[in-house]
């Protein structure tokens, strides 16, 4: 047993009764269009104009609404929310949810 | 007498300078609710919940019957009040859930499942003192009623299906930043324009991670 662990037991039946409110942990989701995309990463145009390349593993999913989206119908002009997780570099992608393609202009 | 008056004094000095070192080392590195309890605190917490709960209540039967609609009610309580810390899996893996101390357990698994149902029940009932598990009892046979229903769906746990999961994700309380981000979102997908009359949630980030 730790140290801080048989503290732990001391002080659990003396503790007042709490509840922690952690604050990380928010899903970062971006929007954004495919200008480029290769096996293992996406390259988006975001609202704004910023370039952001998100990278892709065996854990992304890939999402139409509810249903499993296939990985050739991630294609360049298509509309996307990536959910990125922590949010933190370098971006990965969790979840891509499929739109439909950009307005031309 | 002098022997024993100095052993005496001496388990005291001894008893007064653990306390001091418990005082002194928690002053100094805190106690925080995000560390993982070791296997002898979670020893005792778990057998002082247990002794905790009254022997009446260990025997009680379900007088709700296990009928599909049961669990089925059950489920929908559980994912409005229930999964924000145990998830609707009943893994404990949440954000709220790792932030407690001690953290919920994972209730598919036996250290919950072998808990009567008179048992699970108390514990939805009058909840768990110095835990972040609260008691939901109501004091009408209603409120019972519901929580006897929840008991049925914990003990469907184990065997919960995707297709119940998704069903659940729908009926999870959202906040509404969350309700304006899921807007904001679908719109996008749709084809539209960024609207301002939708302001941006606080954790959504249209613009990219960090503007």
């Amino acid at each position: 047993m730790t140290r801080r662990s048989a503290l732990s037991a001391i002080l659990l039946l003396a503790a007042a009764p709490g509840r922690a409110w952690a604050h990380d942990g928010h899903a970062h989701r971006v929007l954004g269009t495919i200008t480029a995309r290769d096996e293992k990463h996406l390259e988006l145009k975001t609202p704004t104009g910023e370039t952001l390349s998100i990278a892709m593993n065996e854990k992304t999913s890939l999402l139409r609404g509810k249903r499993k989206a296939d990985a050739a119908e991630l294609k360049v002009g298509i509309r996307v929310v990536v959910d990125t997780g922590n949010g933190e570099a370098p971006l990965v992608a969790r979840e891509v949810q499929l739109g439909v393609p950009a307005a031309q202009k | 007498m002098k022997v024993a008056l100095k052993a005496l004094l001496l388990l005291a000095g001894i008893g007064l300078a653990s306390v001091a070192g418990v005082v002194i080392y928690v002053v100094g590195t805190g106690v925080s609710a995000r560390d993982r309890p070791g296997a002898i605190e979670t020893f005792v917490a778990r057998n002082v919940r247990n002794a905790a709960i009254a022997w009446r209540a260990r025997t009680l039967s379900n007088p709700v019957e296990r009928a599909p609609e049961a669990v089925a009610d059950g489920r929908a309580h559980f994912a409005d009040h229930c999964a924000v810390c145990h998830g609707n899996d009943g893994s404990g893996e949440t954000e709220m859930g790792q932030g407690l101390w001690p953290k919920p357990p994972d209730m598919r698994l036996g250290e919950t499942q072998r808990l009567s149902d008179g048992e699970l029940f108390y514990i939805i009932e009058q909840g768990i003192r110095f835990t972040g598990m609260p008691g939901f009892a109501t004091g009408t046979p209603e409120g019972e009623a519901d929580s006897w229903r929840l008991v049925h769906f914990i003990r469907h746990l184990p065997d919960i299906t995707d297709a119940e999961l998704e069903e659940m994700e729908s009926l999870n309380p959202r906040s509404p930043a969350e309700i304006r981000q899921q807007m904001l979102e679908e719109q996008f997908l749709r084809g539209g324009e960024r609207d301002a009359a939708v302001p941006a949630p606080p954790h959504a980030h249209p613009g990219g991670p960090h503007d």
